[in-house]
Order: structure tokens, then C-alpha cells, then sequence
């Protein structure tokens, strides 16, 4: 290297090294997660990892951290395909499916997750907040995830898809299995544990699932779970009830009913995109709120005002996002910059672009006025979050909730905060109240 | 002022109903519409925030 003693190269190349290393599974990374991005999407904004695997399988992947070529990326599906085949045992619709066929698919259920649809659901929504938060702070000190994080969207989730409620437990297990095997998620490392010993893999007793166990442990749990969703379809055929099941099973995509894969694979998404988002979305934002007093209070002045409100959610959602999005190259193609080949797989961290300064004036502060705030924590594009207005009402029902019964708190000193990474999120939050 | 919507473009974030009611709704789908795109007196800062504020770009507005 000839110009060593120029400090922009040497930043440059740990902007490089990051990209090169680049593992947001590892919860090491989220220590220092905001400065990474922040270097390298000023060294290098498209820039090419070595790195393999996590549920979302992409294999040495092209990471964007930059905002203007992000949105290019999200929007344009003829040239950044959702099939990549990473997926277990069969692609889930329509998060793995292009337009068109995508399009169809959204046109089912579209209707479902709308403004006017969800209204009615508003009344129920606060009553079983309200009952989650009154249980959880009965006691000064208490884990916000376990006794309100999960079980709010979860539940609710689970009530409108139409799975049973007695099944939480379980559902909640594969879930844990599926996603967080490998993230620093101590429940799903240990139950993916245990099942790949059940199958027959030597593990070490701590660290990584090897890739081979971890393929056979998602493919037992995918068939696990196609054969509850075939048994779950098979009840409602025969007695109907209000729910997405019951609805699925009327629905005609092109003028033909759904076949028996298209219906699994629709509510394995939902299965997985209904469990998991506004619960690490909720566990990310009080944590923050646990740490930072002062913006808590400015939130618990506006959240009565409806008008402020909206925007305030918006601001969290930005700042605390937390997809990731991957997609497959269609062909080979020059993209901002960098030289793409067909069937690269290309990433797009939401929290990294909804953190560009660029597009966002001061961009690790949070400003509950912010306005625009065209953040990416919803997805853009064709695959936008189909639940985004549900998410919405109801991370506003929680967060108003929560801080009118308990508006002081701080972390526990006495307990650890259980991070995870990759579609990163809270396994446990301690807090205690005062 | 004359305001413009890319059907095309929208993916029903709904930023444009929450930012000024008056001139955008929800389809069944949940998509933006929009009417004649005359924008009346008064609406303007309203509408040119839900310009501003689509994550989609897909509204456009014209003085005149």
C-alpha cells in the first residue's frame, strides 16, 4: 500500500474488512452495529461480504447501506427477484414469489390488512393490552418481552389468522427454531439444539449450529409445520370460521381456487411474518426508552395527540428497524456502481439505509416531528410489509398502553438484556419500575 | 395546483391519506386514489407534504 500514512485509505480499508466481514447474526456485531454502517456506506455503500448463511441464506452477499440505492433496489423487482431459494422445503407466498404472480397473490389478501379492515379491531387491540400490562406491572420488576412483547402481536396474530390459541406455546417453539437458531437467541439455540440431536448431528454444547445440522433441523421443522397448517386447513374445510384460514379457502387467485402448496406456503408466511416483527420492534423501542429517560418523557407528552402520534411511531419504526432484505440477481447488470452477476444475492439492512445522513438530518437522533420520513422499516416496493397498518395501531395501542400504566422505568441492573441479531430483536428485557 | 398520482408507483404506505385526508383515500386494496387532482385553496401545505412525505415518490405536484 503506498500512501499508508493516508487516513482515508486506512478508513477505507476497515470500511472494506467490514463489509468483507459482515455477520449482523453475530450479536458482537450489533455492539458497534450504527458505526459500521456508517463506515461503510461512506467507503463503500454497495460493497461485497464473504460471509455465508443465517435464516435468510444469502450466500456471500453484495451489502447496501446507502438510502437513494436502496430504494432503486427494493422497487425494482425485474432485476432483484424475492425467489432465492433459501427457503424451507418450499418458498413462502408471496414473500418468495415475483410479480406478476405476486401481484395476484397480494390481491387476496390485500383487502384483509387495510385501514377500513382493521378499524373494528381497535377495541380488542386495547383491551388486551391494557390486560397484558396490568398482569406484567403488577410486579416492580418484570421481563417486557415475556410478559408483553411476544404475547400481544403474537396472540392477536394467531386469533386473526385462525390458529388456535392453545397452540401459542408450540408455534412460538418453531418459530423460535426457524428464525433464531443461529442468532444469539438462547431459547432457539437450545431448542434447535436439541433437535438436531434428536436427528442424529454431534454438537458442540455452545456456539453455532454447523450448516448441516442447521439445514436438517429447518427441513424437520418445515415439515412439522406444513403438517400442522394441512391439518389446521383441513379443519377449517369442513367448518368455516372468521378467520384468514376460512378466507384463504374461498379466495380464487386468476379465476381458480388456491391449490392445497399454495395454501401451506401462504400460511407459513404468515406464520413467520406475523410472529416475530412488531414484537422485536416493541422490545428494541422500550429498551431505548429504558436508557434514554428524557426521550421517553417527550413521547409520553405527545402519545395522547393522535396528530403527533402517527408521525412519533413512524420516527421508531425508522430508527429502530429491523429487516433485512435479500434478493437474487436476475441478470448481470451494473447497479450504482457495482458490476452485479446473475444469481448474486444482494442485501439491503433497512436499519442502515433508514440511517443515511443524506436522506435523514441527523440521523441517529430520534425527532418524533420528523417530517418527510420516507424510512424503509416497512420494506418498499412490491413486497411493502402487507401488515404495515396493523403494525402501526399496533405499536401506538402498546406503546400508550404500556407508558400509562408504567411511565418510569429502567433497565434491571441485577439481569441481562438477551439480544439477537440478524432480523435482530430482544429475547428478554429486564426492567424495573421507578 | 395540480396534483399527480403514479398508480404505478404507489404501494399503499398511506402516507398521502395521513398527510392530507381530503384529497387522497384508500381503495379496497388499500392503494391511494386520488380525485381530479385540482388541489382547492387552502390544501396546499397538506398536499405537498404528502408530496414530501411518500416513500414511493409516487406524487407529483404542479404550481399553476
Amino acid at each position: 500500500m503506498a500512501i499508508s500514512d493516508d487516513e482515508v485509505t486506512t478508513e477505507r480499508e476497515r470500511a472494506l474488512a467490514a463489509a468483507r466481514d459482515y455477520n449482523p447474526y453475530d450479536v458482537e456485531f450489533l455492539e458497534h452495529e450504527f458505526e459500521t454502517y456508517d463506515l461503510m456506506r461512506e467507503h463503500c455503500p454497495i460493497a461485497r461480504s464473504s460471509q455465508a448463511g443465517g435464516p435468510m441464506g444469502a450466500i456471500e452477499p453484495w451489502v447496501i447501506t446507502s438510502y437513494g440505492p436502496s430504494t432503486e433496489f427494493l422497487q425494482d423487482a425485474a432485476l432483484f427477484s424475492s425467489q432465492t431459494q433459501s427457503y424451507p422445503l418450499r418458498p413462502w407466498i408471496p414473500q418468495a414469489i415475483d410479480p406478476p404472480m405476486h401481484t395476484s397473490y397480494r390481491r387476496i389478501m390485500n383487502p384483509w390488512f387495510t385501514v377500513d379492515a382493521l378499524r373494528p379491531l381497535d377495541g380488542h387491540l386495547e383491551d388486551f393490552a391494557a390486560e397484558l400490562v396490568d398482569a406484567m406491572v403488577a410486579n416492580d420488576r418484570f421481563d417486557f418481552i415475556a410478559g408483553f412483547a411476544d404475547p400481544f402481536p403474537t396472540k392477536i396474530f394467531c386469533e386473526l389468522a385462525g390458529f388456535p390459541p392453545e397452540d401459542y406455546e408450540r408455534i412460538m417453539d418453531w418459530k423460535n427454531i426457524l428464525m433464531h437458531c443461529n442468532d444469539g437467541h438462547g431459547r432457539g439455540r437450545e431448542l434447535a439444539g436439541a433437535l438436531a440431536r434428536e436427528l442424529g448431528h454431534d454438537l458442540p454444547d455452545d456456539g453455532l449450529l454447523p450448516p448441516d445440522a442447521e439445514l436438517a433441523i429447518r427441513a424437520e421443522v418445515g415439515q412439522r409445520i406444513y403438517l400442522y397448517l394441512g391439518e389446521l386447513l383441513a379443519v377449517r374445510r369442513s367448518e368455516r370460521r372468521d378467520d384468514m384460514v376460512s378466507r384463504l379457502l374461498d379466495a380464487e387467485v386468476d379465476g381458480r381456487p388456491l391449490t392445497q402448496e399454495e395454501l401451506e406456503d401462504t400460511l407459513f408466511l404468515f406464520f413467520m411474518a406475523g410472529l416475530d416483527t412488531v414484537a422485536s420492534a416493541l422490545g428494541l423501542i422500550v429498551e431505548g426508552f429504558a436508557r434514554d429517560a428524557q426521550k421517553r418523557r417527550e413521547f409520553i407528552e405527545l402519545m395522547e395527540d393522535e396528530a403527533r402520534l402517527g408521525p412519533a411511531i413512524e420516527e421508531l419504526v425508522r430508527v429502530h428497524a429491523i429487516v433485512l432484505l435479500p434478493r437474487r440477481v436476475t441478470q448481470d447488470a451494473e447497479f450504482n456502481g457495482a458490476e452485479f452477476a446473475e444469481n448474486d444475492m444482494v442485501l439491503c439492512p433497512t436499519m442502515a439505509a433508514n440511517r443515511d445522513a443524506d436522506e435523514f438530518e441527523s440521523p441517529h437522533e430520534i425527532d418524533f416531528d420528523r417530517s418527510p420520513n420516507r424510512h424503509l422499516g416497512f420494506g418498499l416496493g412490491p413486497h411493502r410489509c402487507i401488515g404495515i397498518h396493523l403494525a402501526r395501531r399496533e405499536l401506538k395501542i402498546a406503546l400508550q398502553a404500556f407508558h400509562r400504566a408504567c411511565p418510569d422505568y429502567t433497565l434491571d441492573p441485577d439481569a441481562e438484556v438477551e439480544r439477537f441479531g440478524g432480523m435482530k430483536g430482544l429475547a428478554s428485557l429486564p426492567l424495573v419500575k421507578g | 395546483m395540480r396534483v399527480r398520482l403514479d398508480t404505478e408507483r404507489c404501494q399503499g404506505h398511506g402516507q398521502c391519506v395521513m398527510s392530507a385526508p381530503e384529497t387522497f383515500s384508500f381503495d379496497d386494496q388499500g392503494f391511494a386514489v386520488l380525485g381530479d387532482g385540482e388541489v382547492p385553496a387552502g390544501l396546499e401545505t397538506q398536499v405537498l407534504a404528502a408530496v414530501d412525505r411518500c416513500p414511493e415518490r409516487a406524487i407529483s405536484a404542479d404550481k399553476g
